[in-house]
């Protein structure tokens, strides 16, 4: 008999539902920012998203929890004589949003006047909306969605040195969001999301140890199959059951895309503008400085097709750009809103609300003749804890991954450090890997850096 | 406490048309469906948040969230499904998917017993009532100007001040009925200080499940002291050292530890599936003989504590670690069911649109007979850890980190120089082998713990006296 009754909508069939919500939204939005100019609000900007989808979780081939996510968001901002009032609530009606609004209008009257307040020039809205082919929604039935974790799951219980299974999950989901302001500006995204994930069990003479691979996408049809995702995810496992110790003291490191992007975001975090106004960043006043090695570029890159991180204009309604963050090296460009960029004495650049997707550019070289150049070192495959410090660059954190010498890989260690200052770091990078992970908004290969302390 | 339901009715649904009586008869409902267990979670909460940045109160925001959450669980299955409105409909569409994982079968009744604190552990009133605006003002300011008095390095101050007011309902096919109201504060200052070329951020926080008038009853300024104190401290910090060796964590916040190293694994949802470094070990001795460790929700005015948790259960005090050995599980229903033990209080999640885990309340050590400063005076060298940005955990190897956010240098028995931020790691089940001093000085965070599990976070508090691990991995940059 069939585990799930199938009562449940196909993406596809939400995509339709979700139709007249998008109508919702625009008449909420325009009705607040009428009632908001009424009140006597100078400007007012308004944003909802409705998201709607289910999740699933096999274990042991057998369902373990079936989620049918329904989330609505509505965010209100109002402006009275650069004083603002912010309200959100999880409502998308007419009257649950008014009554927001006149809770935003009556914290305007208590906040202080703030002269970098307020939103930015009507003439910086975005007019161009390209279609970025974020909108894939599919036919799947959840019976046929469950068929996929299964698969994915049993081709990782078909190696024998996997334990258990930790689960087989696959999510689906549509999302509109909208984003209206009093110069008129009015845009709606739609998108879907889906991925498929599976985490395994292993177990050697010194304990057990996770690991599990995942799949994610904008399109169905690009994720990889069932039966890969497994596959990887017991291969994991597979090559970290010989396991060995790990010397302590300086020594090339060399982090794989994963742990990579984290890496990459540290620097970018530091190169936004809150960080930046509030002098909370390791990169201040660094405009114009060599800041990694001459060989490497940063690109920002909104309007990639199905990329996880595009957009055409950003939460202030502004054009995003194409455009250069480090060139050869050397840092061109911050990631400023409205807000910040006020802050700064600059102009935004179409990033309220967040970065876009990032290619990192350098010649590129395999893993392999990477740890065959730098000899003996740390593969870091993963990192543990909060030992980023943003202020200071100061960089200190859990790590395991595999030791190599003469430039092959030699065992697998874990409960080690790896510290450094990310500055120094960022300068110390010897080459860049050709593995690029494309399941990020950041794309980037392995990062080799010259050394790092290492204690075990 | 008997009229916390009547209250909590009279306030989610004002303005619905449904009631308890309609809970009720939807708990009814789902009974007809053949599955072990099925509950209707209701919240509503209501958060109102102040932040004073370069000297102005200049973002104040109101959040509300409300909704209801249903499940059914079969055996080792669960089907979940909410909606974020008051209304039979919505309640009627929730059911029908949330039952989709089970068959249809009999009509049964249930018989309801609501759960009833005796006495409640928090005032149920609204957390910041009708405090003036202005009031809040002024206290971020006083802070704002306390920091900036302190040290002319201080060069931004940031205060801010939220408060949540939840109002919540449960009602399962058990026959459980409880709701509850809770009030959260939390206040908080964090400072940057530059001298010369160098700049250092310190912060400091505090707070619980009281109100306004009890918070302005507290000593405050020490929060700006404290944030300004820490910031100047890092800005004559000295590289840490790197390598195995003798670590002091402080009292208080440090307890981090055991809320990574023990508290998650012993956790009843990885026990169940196997996967924790600690399944299948009760009665082992997982910790030296100076540990005893609770888990505690029911701790007056904590941030961690609830009347009951988010399946009707009362909260109690949970002992997980008896002078070192291992005494009992955390649990919500479903995992306690499937192992063959009681629910302990512990059955949390972060909304109505999430599905409840056993999870953390208030973690403890409890105090030892030794004095703090012998314990720092025992260490040849080694380092003193007083605070922490936090930690994670890998339940399964039993891997931890947590990293020090402040710490100092011990040289022959004394705190020599402050140094730079450094992650210490460990392995669950080892390292409180290693404990091998703890201290008379017990006592809990000032209240600002957040706990991170499957995407869903939830307050949390942690606590425990001074103790001395013998080896734990400093991951600093200094080696050899």
């Amino acid at each position: 008999m069939s585990p799930v009754e199938n009562k449940q909508l196909t993406l596809n069939q939400i995509a339709k539902q979700q139709s007249t919500t998008s109508d919702l939204m625009q008449a909420i939005a325009d009705s607040v920012l009428s009632e908001a100019t009424r009140l006597g609000a100078e400007q007012a900007e308004v944003w909802s998203y409705n998201t709607i989808g289910n999740s699933l979780e096999v274990r042991n081939g057998l369902l373990e929890t079936l989620e049918f996510n329904q989330d609505s968001h509505l965010g209100i901002n109002v402006y009275f004589k650069q004083r603002k009032g912010t309200v959100s609530i999880n409502d998308l009606t007419e009257s649950a949003a008014l009554k927001g609004l006149e809770a935003a209008c009556s914290i305007a009257r208590y906040t202080e006047p703030d002269p970098y307040a307020g939103l930015v020039a009507a003439d910086r809205m975005a007019t161009e909306f390209k279609d970025l082919s974020l909108d894939h929604p599919f036919d799947l039935s959840l019976e046929e969605m469950l068929q996929v974790a299964q698969n994915a799951e049993s081709s990782a219980l078909k190696h024998n040195h996997i334990k258990q299974s930790e689960g087989a999950n696959f999510y689906s989901h549509r999302s509109l969001s909208s984003y209206a302001n009093s110069h008129g500006f009015r845009g709606l995204n739609q998108t879907t999301r889906y991925s498929l994930s599976n985490v395994l069990i292993g177990e050697t003479d010194k304990g057990m140890l996770r690991d599990g691979y995942y799949t994610l996408g904008r399109d169905f049809s690009d994720l990889l199959q069932p039966e890969r995702v497994g596959q990887m995810a017991a291969d994991r496992i597979e090559k970290k059951l010989t396991q060995g110790s790990c010397r302590s003291g300086q020594f090339p490191v060399v982090f794989s895309p994963e742990v990579a992007r984290g890496l990459w975001s540290h620097l970018l975090g530091a190169l936004k503008g809150g960080a930046l106004y509030q002098r909370s960043s390791f990169m201040l006043d660094k405009l114009g400085e060599q800041i990694l090695p001459s060989s490497i570029s940063i690109v920002e890159e909104p309007f990639l097709l199905k990329g996880l991180g595009s957009a055409n204009y950003d939460s202030d309604g502004v054009a995003t750009q194409q455009r250069t963050i480090v060139n050869g090296g050397v840092l061109d460009g911050y990631f400023l809103s409205g807000y910040s960029a006020r802050r700064l004495g600059m102009e935004t650049t179409g990033n309220a609300g967040g970065i876009h997707n990032i290619t990192i550019e350098s010649a590129k070289q395999s893993l392999d003749s990477i740890l065959k150049e730098l000899g003996t070192g740390l593969l870091v495959t993963e990192v543990m804890g909060q030992g980023v410090n943003i202020v200071t660059g100061n960089y200190s954190r859990g790590a395991s991954g595999f030791w190599f010498e003469n430039g092959e890989i030699q065992h697998y260690v874990q409960e080690i450090t790896i510290a450094g200052n990310l500055e120094q770091m960022l300068q110390s990078i010897v080459a860049i890997g050709d593995d690029v992970d494309r399941r990020s908004s950041i794309l980037t290969g392995s990062v080799a850096l010259e050394k790092m302390t290492i204690a075990a | 406490m008997t009229n916390i339901l009547g209250r909590v009715e009279q306030h989610l649904f004002k303005e619905s048309d449904l009631s308890v009586n309609a809970v009720q008869k939807a708990v009814e409902a789902l009974n007809h469906y053949q599955q072990d267990y099925a509950d209707i979670f209701l919240q509503e909460v209501v958060m109102e948040y102040w932040q004073l940045e370069d000297g102005l109160v200049k973002d104040a925001s109101f959040n509300l969230n409300k909704g209801l959450g249903i499940r059914s669980i079969d055996g080792e299955k669960t089907g979940f499904a909410y909606a974020n409105q008051f209304e039979q409909t919505a309640l009627d569409n929730a059911l029908t998917a949330a039952a989709s994982i089970s068959r249809a079968g009999q009509s049964k009744t249930v018989n309801y017993n609501q759960t009833i604190r005796d006495s409640s552990l928090y005032l149920p009133e609204k957390t910041l009532g009708d405090v003036e605006p202005s009031h809040k003002i002024a206290l971020l300011r006083q802070l704002d100007a306390k920091a900036r008095q302190l040290d002319d390095k201080v060069k931004q101050v940031i205060v801010s001040l939220s408060a949540a007011d939840e109002h919540m309902m449960v009602a399962g096919i058990d026959g459980t009925l409880a709701a509850d109201i809770r009030p959260m504060i939390r206040l908080n200052v964090t400072v940057v200080a530059e001298h010369e070329s160098r700049r250092e951020r310190g912060s400091a926080g505090m707070g619980g499940r009281y109100n306004w008038n009890h918070l302005i009853n507290l000593e405050l300024e020490q929060l700006a002291e404290q944030a300004v104190k820490q910031a100047l401290i890092n800005l004559e910090a000295v590289e840490a050292p790197a390598g195995t060796m003798p670590v002091v964590l402080g009292n208080g916040w440090p307890g981090v530890l055991l809320h990574e190293a023990v508290g998650h694994g012993l956790e009843g949802d990885f026990n169940r599936k196997g996967s924790s470094a600690y399944a299948n070990r009760l009665g082992e001795k997982v910790a030296s003989e100076l540990c005893t460790v609770v888990d505690d929700g029911t701790l007056q005015n904590q941030r961690g504590s609830l009347n009951v948790d988010d399946e009707g259960t009362l909260t109690q005090s949970n002992v997980l670690i008896e002078n070192g050995v291992l005494k009992g599980y955390m649990q919500d229903k479903h995992n306690a069911h499937l192992m063959g033990q009681a629910p302990t209080g512990n059955g949390r999640r972060e909304s109505y649109a999430h599905l409840p885990m056993p999870r953390m309340t208030n973690t403890l050590m409890m105090s030892g007979q030794s004095e703090p400063e012998e314990i720092i005076r025992s260490v040849k060298k080694g380092i003193y850890a007083p605070n922490f940005a936090g930690g994670q955990v890998d339940i399964t190897s039993g891997n931890f980190v947590f990293s020090a956010s402040e710490a100092y240098l011990i040289e022959d028995g004394k705190l020599t120089a402050p140094i730079k931020g450094a992650t210490l790691a460990g392995n669950g089940p080892e390292v409180l082998k290693h404990v091998s001093m703890v201290g008379n000085d017990s006592q809990l965070d000032p209240g600002i713990g957040i706990c991170g599990k499957d995407g869903q976070s939830v307050p949390v508090c942690v606590g425990q006296p001074t103790l001395k691990v013998d080896q734990l991995t400093v991951g600093g940059t200094q080696s050899g």
